[in-house]
């Protein structure tokens, strides 16, 4: 059977194992995806640090996945061995619970699946994941560049735009890291008058060729009364780490 | 937290996309201007392909650093110290 490399994690707060693999098979309505890229997001801590009840280890981490779709199990319609797709933290939905049927499937009540957390995820040469989960990768982006907007990215565009706010309204985002750099290139572009809050002055730089059009150094002044003096922020978004180490 | 709340304008939003250990509130701004608290959960794969197809059209880019499946180790350290500009990707091919 041929063999695939992976990185797994044994245990909650072991390390990472290099270990050889059989190459798995998709079951019914899945494909295998042959990973090309996958971003290392704080949530992996989940998985690496056992931050969820019952996971099951030996586990794959990674939910930053970009790959191309290699094989394909019985009952998957609409996607092709070659296809470049993606798999994010959303690990796929069942299509017939109410939560599915409303429109709210990331709500699935029949099953939770988390990509690297309740099943294998990216840290491999392949993957399995359910068809549901599949995301089309437009030509245009690198798999590299594409990886971290599977959660990074969607986690800000997708809360920007069902924000609320409309254009030219100011939106303030709070952090220049891993989130927020995406953050504030999604609210410029998404028309919001966008202001960035960070510590330190060495940062404005970033801020405003990111697409920021206000900096607000919080070390130098009160980012809440700052915004005030711009009007008031009509969404503010704040970002911490999910979990301390 | 929470360094921003009392930015916000009437009917203004505070967007909670990450987990803080805590979140204090103070409630009478709130109710005056009414103001909203929520949380977002990320998305599902239609989403997903719509940030991908978004930052396609726009120019969005992620800025990151990139490290061989092999150190991985070194790649989810580098991560969790908060110093990486500004993701960390693992490549397949080395």
């Amino acid at each position: 059977m041929p063999k695939m490399r992976a990185a797994q994690v044994s245990r909650a707060h072991g390390p990472f194992e290099l270990v050889e693999r059989d190459i798995p098979e998709p079951a019914p309505n899945h494909v295998r995806i042959k990973v090309q890229a996958c971003g290392v997001c704080h949530s992996d801590s989940v998985t690496k640090e056992g931050l969820f009840p019952n996971i099951e280890y030996p586990r794959v981490p990674g939910h930053e996945v970009i790959g191309a779709v290699d094989a394909i199990g019985a009952g998957v319609a609409g996607w092709q061995p070659g296809q470049r797709v993606g798999v994010g933290w959303h690990g796929g939905n069942c299509g017939y619970c109410d939560a599915c049927r409303r429109g709210d499937a990331f709500a699935c009540a029949t099953e939770t699946l988390v990509t690297g957390v309740t099943h294998d995820g990216g840290y491999a040469e392949y993957m399995i994941a359910p068809a549901t989960a599949l995301a089309r990768v437009p030509a245009d982006l690198t798999s590299v560049e594409a990886a971290p907007l599977m959660c990074a990215g969607i986690t800000t565009f997708n809360a920007l735009r069902n924000s609320g706010a409309g254009p030219g309204d100011l939106v303030a985002v709070l952090g220049l890291g891993g989130l927020g750099h995406l953050g504030v290139q999604f609210a410029a572009k998404l028309g919001f008058k966008t202001v960035a809050i960070a510590r330190g002055q060495d940062k404005a730089p970033l801020a405003q060729q990111l697409g920021a059009h206000h900096y607000i150094d919080s070390r130098a002044e009160d980012p809440a009364e700052a915004l005030r003096k711009l009007g008031g922020a009509k969404v503010t978004s704040p970002r911490r780490r999910a979990v301390r180490r | 937290m929470n360094a921003v709340q009392g930015g916000l304008a009437v009917r203004g939003t505070l967007l909670i996309v990450g987990v803080p250990e805590s979140l204090t509130i103070d409630p009478l701004p709130l109710i005056m201007g009414s103001r909203s608290v929520k949380g977002w959960y990320s998305g599902t794969s239609i989403d997903s392909q719509q940030t991908l197809a978004f930052s396609a059209l726009t120019g969005v880019r992620s800025m990151n650093e990139t490290y061989p499946l092999a150190r991985v180790a070194e790649a989810y350290d580098r991560m969790m110290s908060g110093e990486a500009r500004f993701r960390v990707v693992l490549t397949m091919d080395g």
